[in-house]
């Protein structure tokens, strides 16, 4: 399946794939899709971000000698179309981010179900700093290699792997608060 | 919430499904504006090779009258021009001793040649007339 694109192996074993770029979008439309909607936090927005990833995709595909520098390539504009998006999103509607507050009533067979935990872990990864989130929709959703998301983000390993340390205590506490898991 | 909690989370968000609408949405949107993009490069792309053409054009037809508008004035009036200038002059002042000297415009003049034939035939004798009809001088 090629939903999932795993670390740096398989991002550099792209080299016999022409440059079509019907193939490309078919290869590449839901890992972007799925790092735009967890950069994002809904999918509207992702899809947005999504277009402008391809259509950029497209304007530059004459730059691409072999299919192998799109994966890398794909990740950083996608991460850095959403920089962008969240931050018009930001200017415009500054009320549509914030944690819903824990519903009271609920009961702990609900709190605990996967669709309240994706929620909170969705709400909390909204909360995080825009490199944080990145690094760890790469690293710990894509399931990117370290290395890979320090030269998609173009920082370095340790750099990242601090982020993503930093952001797993965050994220953990965002939803302690909500009271949403155990 | 413990690590493996938080893992057992993130992992759930990396296998929840897009549903294919969305994916649909996107390659429909992407598809539409990469065509909107190659319709205005061909705009582009034919008005550029109108104006080519237009250039070309304009190239190649510039050539003929070049030489008529660049020769014509240094070759006749530089050479031609000048010479007229001193005759006309001397036209003009002889004209006018001539009309000082015949105030009225000379009067149709017509000739007439009498041949004297002598005795002698090495001897002829030309008598020429001139004057106005029913003058003789």
């Amino acid at each position: 399946m090629e939903d999932v694109i795993p670390a740096a192996g398989s991002l550099r074993q792209e080299r016999a794939e022409p440059l079509d770029f019907d193939a490309l979008i078919t290869r590449y439309e839901r890992p972007v899709l799925r790092t735009a909607w967890r950069m994002l936090g809904n999918l509207e927005d992702a899809q947005d971000a999504a277009q402008e990833v391809f259509f950029r995709l497209h304007r530059n595909l004459g730059q691409f000698a072999a299919a192998e520098a799109v994966g890398p390539w794909i990740y950083r504009v996608t991460v850095n179309v959403c920089y962008d998006v969240s931050r018009k999103r930001r200017r415009f509607a500054p009320l549509a981010e914030g944690f819903d507050a824990p519903d009271a009533n609920a009961g702990a067979d609900e709190l605990l179900a996967a669709d309240e935990r994706r929620r909170a872990v969705t709400e909390a990864l909204a909360r995080l700093p825009e490199r944080e989130r990145a690094a760890v929709v790469l690293r710990e959703i894509e399931g990117l290699s370290t290395e890979d998301v320090a030269a998609i983000l173009g920082t370095t390993e340790n750099t990242v792997r601090s982020q993503i340390s930093t952001a797993r205590g965050k994220l953990r506490k965002f939803v302690e608060r909500l009271g949403r898991l155990r | 919430m413990t690590e493996q909690e938080l893992d057992r989370a993130l992992r759930e968000l990396a296998e929840e499904e897009i549903s294919e609408e969305a994916l649909a949405g996107v390659r429909a949107r992407v598809r539409a504006r990469v065509g909107r993009g190659r319709a205005a490069w061909m705009w582009l792309t034919a008005a550029a090779a109108a104006c080519l053409v237009f250039a070309i054009a304009v190239t190649r037809t510039g050539p003929a009258p070049a030489p008529a508008h660049v020769q014509p004035p240094s070759a006749p009036v530089a050479q031609i021009a000048p010479a007229p200038e001193a005759p006309r002059v001397r036209e003009t002042a002889a004209a006018v001793a001539a009309s000082r000297r015949r105030p009225k415009p000379a009067p149709a003049v017509e000739t007439l040649t009498v041949k004297l034939v002598t005795d002698d035939p090495d001897v002829i004798v030309y008598w020429i007339v001139e004057g106005t009809k029913g003058e003789t001088e």
